[in-house]
């Protein structure tokens, strides 16, 4: 999987008289790890259903503009294909269970018996992604009694075992504690690593900040801002426009009104640390 | 693997078995069985044989390990279908050696014996019917299908619309647990409960409806419809020489039982 433009995207559901987004352009490369962020309603789901070819394919709708994978319309695309590709975990781990298979192992290896994967292939990378996320000892439960959790876990080992070129992950945190978080986050690391290109949806910026490439901001329909993260997370005009800026931005802010001035805007947690013990380093010496 | 944790990962590397010969049994050879079985007391027309296939289908539930899941559906076909059916023919068939009769209802040997037939027959070909699905589980069958080239998604639907009718009976019960929290009186008399259950019907079909759209787009995502070859994490074991022979057997019976009865029929 190369690239994925979209030209002047603008589309519309069908009923409704606004359209979910308006006038986006922008650029993903391959294997970068893209997060999005923006308000809830602003049509961050609508843009992880046009780039992975719900919209037009599953949803009618009006369509204006280009959205080119690989140089190629979508409109013209296989989605079938399109499928084989590019994994798609959206936000709601209740319906994403397939619902036909007796137990978490089989739900998993669910997908890549569509993929046609060998049997002992098979074995082999779902008791992989189950060590992964930790869910070894739901391994021969019945998936369609799992909490919400668990769920979403499952629902992430299933895609992430089909092993494709581009992940589009919407909310795969929305039910998860901490330590369940940071292990998700940790694995999309591990994908970025091993060159798959991830578009991310996540309210927690501060993980965005911390793991994230580049940022894109999705309010009201309209691309606010794409950048570098720091570029993007590091302008406080977005929090004027409602977006969420990551807590060590809104610290700087608040030192810089208490006349402590950094050299430079952090944007995670450990650089404002990094940043903090260095002036006091330097202090120190004065 | 020798991870103790993983033992049971074991079980997918051989065909599917659990030992019991009724339910080892290839899906196709069962339904091929059963259907052979339950039909052939629709030729036979014969009650005393329509009864014997009736303890014969709970004795192979027993057999099968299967008999309480069994039973709890079979007695209520037993009693709503069974006595109904046997009370209406009694009543109202016609007959010239008359036992009982009251108010335009005239019950004679000829209608009893009707009745015990056609309550024979219906019992019969409907435990047929029961024991073959409670003997076998949808995705053997779908995966048999599937073998047999019908189309994954045929397969699909089949599976889903059997889990379907869980999923609808779990979404009634959160809705009327809901309503319940809101201090809706859901149990007590037939008016009460359907007061309490008719305004759900509404909210639970169009929930339906909507997961329906999102399960679908859930399959696409696990790639349900690539354009490769698929594989089986489950597989069944092929058809042995000896479940040929047994099915070949019972069709042969059943053939003959059909030209004989043909046979009595034009004699």
């Amino acid at each position: 999987m190369g690239f994925i433009e979209l030209k002047n995207v603008t589309y519309t559901y069908p009923l409704m008289k606004t359209p979910a987004l308006r006038n986006i352009t922008c650029y993903l490369e391959e294997g970068r790890f893209y997060g999005v962020i923006g308000e809830n309603a602003g049509g961050k789901t609508t843009f992880c259903n046009l780039i992975r070819g719900l919209i037009p394919h599953f949803y009618q709708g009006k369509l204006e503009g280009d959205v080119l994978i690989d140089g190629e319309d979508i409109r013209k695309k296989d989605i079938d294909v399109l499928s084989t590709r590019m994994g798609y975990i959206f936000q709601n781990p209740f319906t994403q269970i397939s619902g036909v298979r007796k137990t978490v192992f089989e739900e998993i290896a669910l997908g890549l018996e569509n993929l046609g994967v060998p049997k002992d292939e098979m074995i082999r990378r779902v008791i992989e992604v189950a060590e992964l996320l930790k869910i070894e000892p739901l391994l021969e439960n019945d998936p369609n009694r799992l909490s919400g959790g668990q769920r979403q876990r499952v629902a992430f080992a299933s895609i992430i075992a089909m092993d494709m070129d581009v992940f589009v992950i919407d909310e795969p945190t929305s039910q998860l504690d901490p330590e369940g978080t940071e292990r998700i986050f940790e694995i999309i690391r591990m994908l970025k690593e091993k060159g798959k290109t991830i578009i991310l949806v996540e309210h927690k910026v501060d993980l965005v900040a911390e793991y994230a490439d580049e940022v894109l901001i999705i309010q009201n329909g309209e691309l606010v801002k794409m950048g570098p993260v720091k570029e993007v997370l590091s302008d406080l005009e977005m929090l004027e426009r409602g977006a969420m800026l990551p807590q060590a931005v809104i610290l700087n802010r608040e030192l810089k009104e208490n006349g402590i001035i950094l050299p430079e805007v952090p944007v995670t947690t450990e650089e404002c640390v990094r940043l903090l013990s260095e002036r006091g380093n330097g202090h120190g010496k004065d | 693997m020798n991870d103790s944790r993983y033992a049971f990962v074991e079980k997918y590397r051989k065909p599917k078995k659990t030992g019991n010969f009724i339910c080892d049994l290839n899906p196709f050879s069962k339904l091929n069985l059963m259907l052979v079985l339950g039909l052939s007391v629709f030729f036979v027309q014969n009650y005393i044989y329509g009864f014997c296939m009736v303890i014969f289908f709970i004795i192979l539930s027993a057999a099968s390990g299967c008999f309480k899941s069994f039973f709890s559906l079979y007695w209520k076909v037993l009693l709503l279908f069974g006595v109904f059916l046997f009370l209406v023919k009694a009543a109202f068939s016609p007959g010239e050696h008359v036992l009982y009769e009251l108010w335009g209802i005239c019950v004679t040997t000829e209608s009893i014996a009707s009745g015990l037939k056609i309550v024979s027959m219906v019992l019969a070909f409907s435990g047929a019917f029961i024991l073959f699905v409670k003997t076998t589980p949808m995705e053997d069958l779908t995966y048999s299908l599937e073998k047999k080239g019908v189309s994954h998604m045929v397969s699909f639907v089949i599976l889903s619309s059997f889990q379907t009718i869980t999923d609808l009976g779990q979404s009634a019960q959160v809705i009327m647990e809901s309503q319940k929290a809101r201090g809706i009186e859901t149990e007590g008399n037939l008016l009460q409960r359907a007061k309490a259950y008719i305004p759900v019907m509404g909210p639970l079909v169009l929930n339906a409806i909507s997961s329906t759209e999102e399960k679908s787009i859930a399959m696409d995502a696990r790639a349900f419809s690539a354009p490769v070859e698929h594989t089986f994490l489950v597989e069944l074991p092929e058809v042995t020489a000896g479940e040929k022979i047994l099915v070949a057997v019972f069709d042969i019976a059943f053939i003959a039982l059909i030209v004989g009865r043909i046979y009595l029929w034009v004699l």
